[in-house]
């Protein structure tokens, strides 16, 4: 358990030389003058991360210019600190090594065997052995310069160990070392292109994927996904998530994704907590995360945690990032269709901000191609964010978010489509006491989209929008080493706009109309808790018991009983007052997994859960689209309600260099929201008689192969899923496709991804993707027929025919610029082929007539037909 | 270089989206029986056909729709007066059409069923059908839209014009406050087009026939409380200066009638897009009580017809919009006929340029 604590801690370490910090406290700029002192008077190396400086005494009325300085800062605090050949001293925290120790002291292995451990350290670039570079070992306060060939030699104790390679103007490695046998390794090291402080930190331990209890779970980091193939010059984190086993989309143009068989709405995606309802710009080829701007990236498609509800399929928690607590900064890129900037960096010495804005722009060229449909028509999306965090006492700490976006598009003369977006929350964190830390985030988020209609006579706008404001509260109590327990509460209030038309002309002949806005309560208290049983069983328990309460006013439309629902059965409307309890659902959402650690790289898991949700997503159309409707449940809707069960194997090989895992999954959806054929769903004030209730499966197995280090990255997935529904009902009118199962229109069996980057040069790197996916299923022609001379086409039942298959390559090619540390300015050019093969993978079919008397042709409509080629410059200013 | 860029970004977005043609043909042979049956106050409505659906192969130009053989068809009345459909003296190409064989009362409120007996003795039923009361007074409106077209040139690359088009609506009024608004219209039309002949014996002037000016199905389906409904007619080139005649025959139907019709209109007009709903199969109401398994495709309707009828003097809303700078379109030059322009039209001038 320590082990596993200290291997998480550490690598979250990140050491920094003393010459690339920038300290603003007084205290701290003296005492890295008298550090300048020492290193200068005694040539040693003061190696430390700057987050240790107030873990330091530096109350000192003047510090010591020779080594007493480290016993000086270091005494009755929690930090210490150890020699290396009298070239290098480690700051680090003293808890380490005695976790550590206590770890070793409980392990089986014989802590007084030794094994060798030597190696290499060579320059990546030349190729040459590195002399004077430094192995170091922190926990156990173990260090070696290597010799004038690059070679080092020492033993180490049985056991598992971080080792850090560093050498003067070269980036950092570490490395897991597994001292069971003799080990020999060749390490080399890429000359610093960035300053040392900017290493990624996480909290996660290399092999966190098999020790951790979770299962589906993926966790992206933001700078490999810098260097995936763009397309239209950006990198796409929900793109580049349907890339991962389990995810997938309908394809091209369509808004949000798809996980384990799960329609877009049921997947809960969050920016600092608040709550996305569309998060695509210009039909899914920008999302609304700017690269730029994001921290992390977790999807939770398998085990979702019991903080998080109200959504079946998974959580994308996205995390933005805070501005330089050091100076101000600025990146950005400039492309042919988009370009973006972000500033961020200190407004004092407790509070940072960062900003970073987007703008597309493809007007200019659309409107110089002689297509009198591209000339009349406009696209373009403009988005901002900005954070800004403050630190209010060692204790508390705030951070405020806001995100606003606008997007408009309009195909031909006739209609145009906007959306905007804005999210704001506020996130309070506050360490309690030494076991106990709560966040409480209050969150709010609104979605407009409206669709305006220019075509003489029926001039109109159709307008609708989502209010949802919420707060969470979470609390974590470290009981003890063994065991953590997480609980709190989350309330959130929803008010749908259910659609408001009105003319926009005085000769239109539109009649304002407006359906009542739809207003809910959802709120849920939850408890989990994490307990490391032995160090091979460890277990995940969660409870969340949720209730929904819809609330008036609004009307509520009655119908005869034991009749289906249709306007002939339709008896009137029942009126509730406002705040009036219309209906109430609610249950226990139980939450279980269980790790068994199979070795020493290799676990099996396996987890269950119930989820329920009450807002739905309305859409019969091709795939989602911006302007699908929401809805809650409500006196007609229930909610939907899937259980989950997932066994998952996950083995590292080669030092975790390479992770693997094999996962399978079932999905029992007990209750999910289908649609009449052809449903009217805009604008209708009776949309039950429209929405059917039915079940579902889903059952899938996924295989993930990562390689994580080295000068190729990537991984390959591949999942197999099927997805069926059935709507059965005593009335006719009311089942769909006889009552006989059909696949969702998402039911794409296979999918394959192949993601690789590689580092030919320090400067130069290439990456590719490759896609391919099952087509998926579209409703097919059978027959044809006349209606008085009016051809019509008989289709099949629902869903019984498939489109053809998807594939699709995608290069890159980035070239950097000048990186040296010591340069301000830095940049890179990123060239992009995305569809590399012009495949013309079709998004849809669809049948339409060509004269008067002739059956409809048959077409195949490919959204990107073409391989579209981008280039992009990206920069930063220090 | 901007050259360069142009081209890049032509390259990204000209040919970015790409619908191409699929030559589908379905396997199965998965025909059923179609009933397209209508009884109205316009005799040209009145008719029952029974056939088998053909199998779906894209572009076909040969519908080769054939007749299913029955015992008799009829359709009767709440009060059970019976008018029986018989098919013609003398038999025609193509599919049989029944019509009504005895006199009938067709008044608004009066309900019909039809029934049909096949030749293995099963009957099929459609439900009540309710007559509904016809629309009321219908008037035209037209409004001039723009749109940029691409002329072809034989030495370059095409060329932009801006055209303007006369859009015609149909105001349709409803017969009473409580009806909704449930229309199967046909929107219908004669051009007048003139050519510019060499020749002094030129038969210059031909009339180019539009039996569907929308073409798509047009049906309304609304329960919008206004007293009228404007139904788009299709549009005509407003740089030319001859006639244009337009015709608007307007049925009423029931709702459930026009909901049928209305999704035969969205079925028409997809495009595969992300705004446009999944292709999904359009169920009538006819039932065989007989063997309920069996699908029947297609529909009975009652149709309350009315019409309305306009020539238009496209001079006249020239000069009337001379303020709009709407660019005139100079005749094509033929040698002897405009057949040579447009071969499709006719050169006897149709009733009613005749009586005009």
């Amino acid at each position: 358990m320590n082990r596993i604590i200290f291997t998480l801690l550490f690598f979250g370490l990140s050491f920094s030389s003393l010459f690339a910090q920038h300290i603003t406290d007084e205290k701290e700029k003296d005492f890295i003058k008298a550090v300048q002192l020492l290193e200068s008077s005694t040539g040693i190396k003061v190696l430390f991360r700057k987050d240790y400086l107030r873990r330091l005494n530096l109350e000192q009325e003047q510090f010591s210019v020779s080594m007493e300085l480290l016993d000086q800062v270091t005494e009755n605090t929690s930090m210490s600190y150890f020699l290396i050949e009298d070239a290098y001293a480690v700051i680090y925290p003293r808890a380490m090594r005695d976790r550590y120790l206590a770890g070793r002291a409980r392990r089986r292995a014989d802590p007084t065997a030794l094994h060798q451990f030597q190696g290499r350290i060579m320059d990546e670039e030349t190729g040459l052995p590195i002399p004077g570079a430094l192995m170091y070992i922190p926990s156990m306060e173990l260090g070696i310069t290597t010799d004038e060939r690059g070679r080092f030699s020492t033993d180490l104790p049985e056991g598992t160990h971080v080792a850090v390679f560093s050498a003067m103007g070269k980036e950092t490695e570490r490395r897991i070392i597994r001292a069971y046998d003799p080990v020999e390794m060749s390490i080399s090291l890429f000359e610093s292109m960035t300053q040392m402080d900017e290493f990624i930190v996480t909290d996660r331990s290399i092999d966190h994927n098999v020790r951790s209890i979770e299962l589906g779970v993926n966790r992206l980091n933001i700078s490999e996904l810098k260097l995936m193939p763009p397309l239209l010059g950006e990198v796409d984190i929900i793109r580049s998530i349907q890339l991962l086993p389990g995810v997938s989309t309908v394809g091209e143009g369509a808004s949000g994704f798809n996980v384990r068989g799960g329609g877009v709405d049921q997947n809960l995606i969050l920016m600092d907590g608040a709550p996305i309802f569309n998060p695509s710009h210009m039909f899914g080829f920008f999302s609304i995360f700017n690269a730029d701007m994001v921290e992390n990236v977790a999807l939770h498609k398998g085990d979702i945690p019991a903080n998080y509800g109200g959504r079946l399929s998974s959580v994308l928690d996205v995390t933005m990032q805070e501005g330089s607590r050091e100076k101000m900064k600025a990146e950005g890129g400039i492309g042919f269709l988009s370009s973006r900037l972000k500033l961020e960096g200190p407004v004092n010495k407790n509070t940072t901000v960062a900003v970073a804005g987007r703008v597309a722009y493809p007007n200019w060229i659309m409107h110089r191609i002689r297509s009198s449909t591209l000339q009349s028509s406009s696209s373009y999306f403009y988005d901002g964010n900005i954070k800004i965090n403050h630190q209010i006492n060692d204790r508390n700490n705030l951070k405020l978010s806001g995100y606003a976006s606008n997007d408009y598009f309009r195909v031909g003369a006739d209609t145009a489509y906007s959306w905007q977006t804005h999210l704001a929350s506020l996130k309070w964190s506050s360490i309690i006491s030494e076991s106990l830390a709560s966040d409480l985030t209050v969150a709010y988020s609104n979605y407009t989209y409206s669709v305006e209609g220019t075509g003489a006579p029926l001039q109109f706008q159709m307008q609708s929008d989502i209010d949802y404001m919420g707060i969470d509260h979470n609390f974590e109590w470290n009981q003890s080493d063994h065991a953590n327990f997480i609980f709190g509460y989350n309330v959130s209030h929803y008010a749908m706009g259910m659609g408001a038309m009105e003319p926009t002309t005085e000769n239109s002949t539109i009649l304002p109309e407006v359906i009542p806005t739809e207003r809910g309560l959802e709120a849920a208290l939850f408890a989990t808790s994490e307990i490391f049983l032995t160090d091979k069983w460890a277990a995940q328990l969660g409870l969340r018991y949720s209730n929904f309460f819809a609330l008036g006013p609004n009307e509520t439309g009655m119908y005869e009983e034991g009749q289906p629902r249709n306007q002939n059965t339709f008896i009137g409307n029942r009126t509730y007052e406002n705040n009036e309890v219309i209906t109430r659902y609610g249950g226990l959402e139980p939450r279980l997994g269980i790790r068994f650690a199979t070795g020493e790289n290799s676990s099996l898991k396996l987890s269950f859960n119930r989820n329920l949700q009450y807002i739905h997503l309305l859409s019969n159309t091709m795939a989602s689209a911006p302007v699908d409707l929401w809805k809650l449940s409500d006196y007609h809707v229930g909610p939907q309600e899937s259980l989950q069960y997932a066994l998952g194997y996950y083995q590292n090989f080669k030092e975790n260099i390479i992770e693997s895992s094999v996962e399978v999954y079932y999905k029992d959806f007990p209750n999910i929201l289908e649609f009449k054929d052809g449903a009217t769903l805009l604008m209708n004030p009776n949309l039950e008689q429209e929405l059917l209730g039915g079940i579902g499966h889903a059952y899938g197995a996924e295989f993930f192969l990562k390689k994580r280090h080295g000068k190729l990255t990537g991984w390959i997935s591949y999942g197999f899923s099927r997805t069926m529904r059935q709507v059965v009902s005593e009335f006719e009118e009311e089942t769909i496709n006889q009552g006989e199962f059909f696949p969702s229109n998402w039911d794409q069996p296979h999918d394959l991804s192949v993601v690789a980057t590689y580092q030919l040069t320090r400067r130069l790197s290439f990456s590719g993707n490759f896609n391919y996916r099952s087509g998926r299923p579209i409703t097919l022609p059978t027959s044809i027929y006349t209606i008085n001379d009016n051809i019509v086409i008989d289709y099949s039942h629902r869903n019984q025919g498939r489109i053809p298959d998807y594939h699709r390559m995608d290069l890159s090619l980035t070239y950097d610029g000048n990186q040296r540390k010591s340069s301000t300015y830095k940049s890179n050019v990123t060239l992009a082929l995305y569809n590399v093969y012009a495949r013309r993978n079709p998004f849809s079919w669809f049948f339409s007539p060509t004269g008067a008397g002739t059956v409809p042709r048959s077409y195949r409509l490919a959204v990107i037909g073409t391989m579209i080629p981008s280039v992009t410059y990206n920069f930063q200013f220090k | 270089m901007k050259k360069l860029l142009y081209t890049i970004g032509i390259i990204c977005l000209s040919m970015t989206s790409c619908i191409d043609e699929v030559n589908l043909r379905t396997e199965t042979q998965d025909t059923k029986l179609v009933i397209d049956a209508w009884i109205s106050n316009d005799p040209e409505m009145s008719y029952v056909k029974v056939y088998e659906s053909t199998p779906f192969v894209s572009g076909d130009f040969h519908l080769p729709l054939e007749d299913v053989p029955i015992s008799g068809a009829w359709v009767e009345n709440r009060n059970g007066f019976v008018t029986s459909f018989r098919p013609p003296s003398y038999p025609s190409h193509g599919l049989t059409v029944y019509s009504p064989f005895e006199e009938y009362d067709f008044e608004p409120g009066d309900q019909f069923k039809l029934i049909v007996i096949l030749s293995n003795g099963d009957r099929v039923e459609s439900d009540w059908q309710e007559v509904h009361n016809p629309a009321g007074r219908i008037a035209f409106d037209y409004e001039l839209s723009f749109q940029t077209v691409f002329i072809d040139r034989w030495n370059g690359e095409p060329f932009p014009q801006r055209r303007e088009y006369w859009d015609f609506n149909a105001r349709i009024e409803k017969a009473n406050a409580q009806e909704n608004h449930n229309y199967y219209v046909k929107a219908s039309g004669i051009e007048q087009l003139y050519t510019a002949g060499l020749v002094e014996n030129c038969t210059c002037t031909c009339y180019l026939s539009y039996p569907n000016l929308n073409y798509s199905l047009t049906a309304v389906n609304s329960s919008s409380p206004a007293s009228t409904y404007t139904v788009p007619m299709g549009r005509m080139e407003a740089g030319r200066n001859t006639r244009f005649y337009l015709k608007a025959d307007v049925y009423s139907v029931s709702e459930q009638a026009a909901a049928y019709l209305s999704s035969i209109g969205v079925q028409q007009t997809n495009t595969g897009s992300i705004f446009d709903p999944m292709p999904f199969k359009i169920s009538g109401n006819l039932r065989n009580t007989d063997n309920p398994e069996q699908e029947i495709l297609g529909q009975f309707s009652t149709a309350y017809h009315t019409s309305f009828d306009e020539m238009i003097n496209r001079a006249t809303l020239f000069s009337e919009n001379r303020d709009k700078n709407i660019k005139l379109i100079y005749p094509a030059s033929v040698t002897g006929s405009c057949l040579e322009e447009y071969p499709e039209a006719d050169t006897s001038p149709p009733a009613p340029f005749r009586m005009q």
